[in-house]
């Protein structure tokens, strides 16, 4: 890749992290608010959208090839990568796991990964009926 | 320095983002109080708590962690802790402060050496 090209793609993917990073702020915020404060809703949401427009977008660009390498990068690698979070997930595990609520930590951390999942799949199988 | 048998706790809760001068909250008192000779302040970080708002803050959930529940205690004569009262007032925004009396069992420190 030409150097202009790949610092034109760093640049996209900045771009794209700053607005993830804001949105995973935004809605984990809103969520948080209107769900109980004793479970990490606002991670789990966000982790889960997340899964799912990843599965729609990787699904427009391995089945219609509709989305430039460019613009795959910021939406997957910058939107998303900003957007979803491990380490927030890891973290609010770890806090339920140290005060001893193993339910909610399993619930948390083995639902985030299922439902991830399903989610993906369910966005990447959507692109089907669109 | 000598303590009377009859004090005076005061309690101040702000938050942890509180900021007055550019600087956190807590640590303007805690200057202030030291600065107007007060005998000690100790500060508390919170866990968890709401405020006049009724937003919940909680450390164990990453988004809701801003801004924790910070306390500032300060035990003194009364007359003392009084004459720190209308610093405080042009300090605190936003929080609570509250004054309840306190019997003081021991307040040590030990001798500066001689010469200092």
């Amino acid at each position: 890749m030409p150097a202009t090209a790949a610092q034109s793609v760093i640049a996209w993917i900045a771009l794209g992290g700053a607005v993830g990073s804001v949105a995973r702020y935004a809605l984990a915020g809103l969520v948080q608010r209107y769900t109980s404060p004793y479970f990490p809703y606002g991670t789990f949401a966000v982790n889960i959208v997340g899964c799912l427009v990843f599965g729609i977008i990787f699904g427009l660009t391995e089945q219609r090839f509709a989305i430039s390498p460019a613009m795959r990068a910021f939406l997957l690698i910058g939107v998303l990568g900003g957007f979803t979070t491990f380490s927030s997930y890891t973290f609010e595990s770890f806090q339920l796991i140290r005060d001893a609520e193993f339910l909610r930590a399993s619930v948390n951390a083995a639902g985030q990964v299922l439902l991830g999942l399903v989610f993906f799949w369910v966005g990447y199988l959507v692109n089907r009926w669109i | 320095m000598h303590m009377p048998t009859d004090g005076k706790l005061l309690r101040i809760i702000v938050g942890e983002a509180d900021r007055w001068n550019g600087r956190p909250l807590y640590e303007a008192i805690v200057e202030a109080a030291r600065r107007q000779g007060l005998a000690g302040a100790t500060v508390w970080k919170g866990c968890m708590g709401f405020g006049a708002h009724s937003r919940l803050h909680t450390a164990k959930i990453l988004r809701l962690s801003q801004d924790l529940p910070v306390v500032i205690e300060i035990v003194d004569a009364p007359e003392k802790v009084e004459a720190f009262l209308p610093v405080l007032d042009q300090m605190v925004s936003e929080g609570l402060v509250t004054l309840e009396r306190a019997e003081v069992v021991m307040y040590r420190a030990p001798e500066p050496p001689l010469g200092v």
